[in-house]
């Protein structure tokens, strides 16, 4: 299911919340519309935390994380780490991480298996991310920019990568992360496709401005077709067609 | 991509070579010049930047193959397995990095020499990281150092990347022992060319025999000084033959460290000390007492070394700031003067001053290059070198928009004004043959202050509005669109003052003061009595609150004394003898607050009072 969003007249719902297959966060915001929103598909199935991260609410460009742990960058409060870890199932391993390069949203991009990582970040670094969030760990740039986390989402299905990713890049990021990909914008042909959407392995939610073609590449890139809609695009079809002519 | 070291060494260059060189110069505007810049024209420059002249880009080779495909390195695996495990080697990061930074990737052997030259070139103290961390595997401190030092070089080859290095540090030599399209490049401060001698001769002068080195060969001197890091060394000019990693000669040499800068912080203690006055931490005077003592370290070595420093032939100084540069050279006493022709900076970036950085230097300064003569070529976008004796020499370049005469003189004096410079602004004025109340162009950007006065007043510059108007005569009584003197625009009491003081100062009958709007005149003695009296009322308020103050307090006790069932004891306000006694006690802040405090209760008081009247 692939649903448009809006934080406080901002489109870039990547900025202000993360979403993974076991928990999500949102930022604190004066409306609580975009809760909602998230409240209504998600509800009952994952825990839905309102934090902000070192006073901030651009709580999804410093915070990486996946079904098994959350990172999240040094600026973070006593507070406010407590407050995760209450609220977070205890499942999930939660980390503070000392790096220079402290919004970790933008320099980690990740599903459950593989990250891709800024090239500079450091060898600590690699060895936490590895370590709290299970996964392979990759230095790679997306389109010769060296911020994967903005310039690229990713779910277990698949990925979305920048609009100008040479289709060499895409076969190797995809070869490298198993996953399909495809080079799309978001947000009405913003190319921070990162930033502009959250996305786990049911659910993704794009900015209000998202148009209906980009919606559609998301919705079948992350496999997000329900099994009846998927139906009427496979096997109803014939019928469908028949109809109209 | 366009340079790299030759063999030779500028002070033995064979015989051969040196009597085939010929120097090229773009400064002059002999024929040479032109005629070699033509030839760059016509010269397809791409053709020479292919990846194949590049000794970097050997990497192109081994790219071939079906299976996943590493597009950063060029390299094909045989298994997705394979392919994970490049991408997890330092070769790729590297890569990757370079990338980054816009540079071609290199191939894997070219990689592990790198590797190998960057092991042998880092001694104890170059890496700090590796000395607080010895346990860490540090392969990425590897790559993050060989990088650092591969962008350092390519910072140097690329530098004035585009631009005509119109003051190139180099040399430049064409010669027929080289390639048609190569020349030989040597560091221009090595060989200064005195009034009645030519280049050759110089450097055929400068050549050593090739006899054994003996105490009369030529020495320099490197003094390097950086964040509380020093490194100086006296270079024998001749060279160990027999040492080809290792050649360079110290006749002298000496590194120190002291711990001198703020970390965190940046700069020097001292610099800090100077701006914000000094700190009380332990650390700052740990740090003072460093930096002293690394001066008289290195003065005192900068002694030692006298009798070789005053035979050097060149003396390299780098010493960032005058801070540091004060240190070695031109303090009382000094063993370097600071006129000393033979001082001279190092012309290209350096990294921490270390013994082998000072290696690196010298043979970085005295290996000639051998680069690309496009390295060297002017800039596309600039018209065709002048024809023989058509135009003038190159001229200041003309500003993007064409001003009218009245625009430029207006942003002059605007820039003048805006800066308080009274001097300049009169001169200016003066060789302008421009009166002072000239009228500030476009008429409608400057509607609001059409005239320097105008400005000044409205930019509260005191001591420029009495300038303009005592000293340069400016008219006070003009008027701005909006029909206001410039007395009308000054914003503060300063500004009016000096309009006053300037009535005062011309007499009454050189203006329409009236017109002009200034008040009357007023004279430096009347306003210190003003300022005086000012004073004395302000003290006299202040004295009249106290009393209130008491007087309150007093009939405050009156009451709370003929109230019935009141203990004296448990009253609000305290007795004042005793409020002194307990005032004495405290630190000056804290009596503050409660002189404050006091105060505040002091005014509720009285509006009770009024109330109560009322």
């Amino acid at each position: 299911m692939a649903v448009r969003a809006q934080f406080e007249n901002s489109n870039e719902i990547g900025v202000f919340a993360t979403l993974t297959n076991s928990y999500s966060l949102v930022s604190v915001g004066a409306s609580e519309n975009f809760y909602s929103v998230l409240e209504a598909e998600l509800g009952d199935v994952i825990p839905i935390c309102h934090t902000t991260i070192g006073g901030t609410r651009i709580i999804g460009r410093l915070t990486a994380g996946n079904r098994r742990g959350l990172l999240v960058p040094a600026t973070t409060t006593d507070q406010e780490l407590q407050h995760l870890r209450n609220s977070l199932p205890d499942s999930v391993r939660i980390q503070r991480v000392e790096e220079r390069l402290s919004a970790l949203g933008n320099v980690i991009c990740c599903n459950d298996y593989v990250a891709l990582v800024h090239p500079d970040i450091e060898r600590e670094t690699e060895e936490l991310i590895s370590d709290v969030l299970g996964v392979e760990v990759f230095r790679q740039t997306i389109a010769d920019n060296v911020l994967v986390g903005s310039y690229c989402a990713l779910s277990n299905q698949g990925g979305l990568v920048h609009p100008k990713t040479s289709i060499q890049d895409q076969d190797e990021l995809s070869s490298l992360l198993q996953v399909p990909l495809v080079a799309g914008s978001i947000n009405r042909g913003s190319p921070v496709v990162g930033a502009g959407m959250i996305v786990n392995d049911w659910l993704a939610v794009a900015g209000l401005d998202t148009t209906a073609p980009e919606l559609s590449v998301v919705e079948s890139i992350f496999k997000l077709q329900d099994a009846q809609q998927g139906a009427i695009v496979g096997s109803m079809r014939d019928t469908l067609i028949d109809t109209y002519t | 991509m366009t340079s790299r070291a030759s063999p030779f060494y500028v002070y033995t260059l064979p015989e051969t070579l040196l009597s085939s060189l010929e120097p090229i110069s773009f400064e002059s505007a002999g024929s040479t010049s032109t005629l070699i810049a033509s030839d760059f024209l016509e010269q397809p420059t791409p053709a020479n930047l292919t990846p194949a002249s590049d000794p970097l880009a050997d990497a192109s080779e081994s790219t071939t193959g079906s299976g996943p495909q590493c597009n950063t390195c060029n390299y094909s695996a045989t298994s997705t397995d394979e392919q994970r495990e490049h991408y997890k080697s330092d070769y790729h990061k590297f890569n990757v990095k370079r990338k980054v930074l816009g540079l071609p990737a290199v191939g894997l052997p070219m990689f592990e020499t790198m590797l190998d030259e960057l092991e042998e070139s880092i001694s104890g103290s170059d890496s700090s990281d590796s000395e607080s961390d010895p346990l860490s595997d540090s392969t990425t401190d590897k790559v993050s150092n060989l990088l650092a030092k591969t962008t350092l070089d390519t910072i140097q080859e690329h530098g004035d990347d585009g631009a005509m290095p119109v003051r190139s540090p180099f040399l430049i030599f064409q010669s027929s022992l080289l390639p048609p399209d190569d020349v030989l490049a040597i560091y221009s401060t090595l060989f200064p060319v005195p009034e009645n001698s030519t280049l050759q001769d110089v450097i055929k002068s400068r050549q050593l025999s090739p006899k054994t080195q003996d105490a009369s060969t030529p020495v320099s001197a490197i003094f390097m000084l950086g964040g509380g890091h020093f490194a100086g060394a006296i270079i024998s000019h001749a060279l160990k033959p027999q040492n080809k990693a290792d050649p360079v000669v110290f006749v002298e040499h000496k590194t120190f460290h002291r711990y001198t800068t703020r970390r965190k912080q940046g700069g020097a203690q001292s610099a800090s000390d100077n701006a914000h006055g000094k700190a009380h931490s332990a650390g700052s005077n740990l740090r003072r007492y460093n930096e002293a003592a690394l001066e008289k370290e290195v003065r005192e070595l900068l002694e030692q070394w006298k009798s070789y420093i005053d035979r050097a032939e060149h003396i390299f100084v780098r010493a960032n700031g005058r801070q540091n540069r004060k240190i070695l050279v031109g303090y009382d006493g000094a063993v370097i003067g600071s006129r000393d022709i033979r001082l001279k900076g190092i012309p290209f970036s350096t990294r921490r001053a270390t013994g082998s950085e000072v290696k690196r230097v010298w043979l970085e300064l005295t290996r000639p290059k051998i680069m690309k003569k496009d390295a060297f070529a002017p800039p596309k976008s600039k018209p065709k070198p002048k024809e023989a004796g058509s135009s003038a020499p190159s001229k200041e370049p003309e500003p993007p928009k064409e001003l009218s005469p009245g625009e430029l003189h207006t942003s002059q004096i605007v820039a003048f004004v805006k800066k308080s410079r009274t001097n300049p602004l009169a001169a200016y004025l003066k060789s302008n043959r421009l009166s002072p109340d000239f009228r500030f162009e476009p008429v409608e950007q400057y509607h609001h202050t059409p005239t320097a006065l105008h400005l000044a007043a409205s930019l509260s510059l005191a001591r420029l509005v009495g300038f303009l108007v005592v000293t340069l005569g400016a008219n006070p009584t003009l008027h701005n669109d909006e029909g206001r003197t410039a007395w009308e625009l000054s914003g503060d009491r300063a500004t009016r003052d000096a309009f006053r003081l300037a009535r005062a100062d011309l007499g009454e009958q050189k203006w329409s003061w009236a017109e002009s709007g200034v008040n009357s005149a007023l004279t430096k003695a009347d306003i210190a009595a003003r300022d005086a009296r000012e004073k004395e009322s302000a003290v006299r308020e202040r004295a009249e609150a106290v009393k209130r103050l008491e007087r309150s307090r007093v009939t405050a006790n009156q009451n709370a004394a003929t109230i019935g069932g009141r203990k004296l004891a448990s009253s609000v306000v305290t007795s004042v003898g005793q409020e002194q006694q307990l005032l004495n006690g405290l630190t000056p802040e804290a009596r503050m607050r409660i002189e404050r405090e006091r105060r505040a209760r002091a005014v509720e008081a009285r509006l009770r009072a009024q109330r109560q009247k009322e």
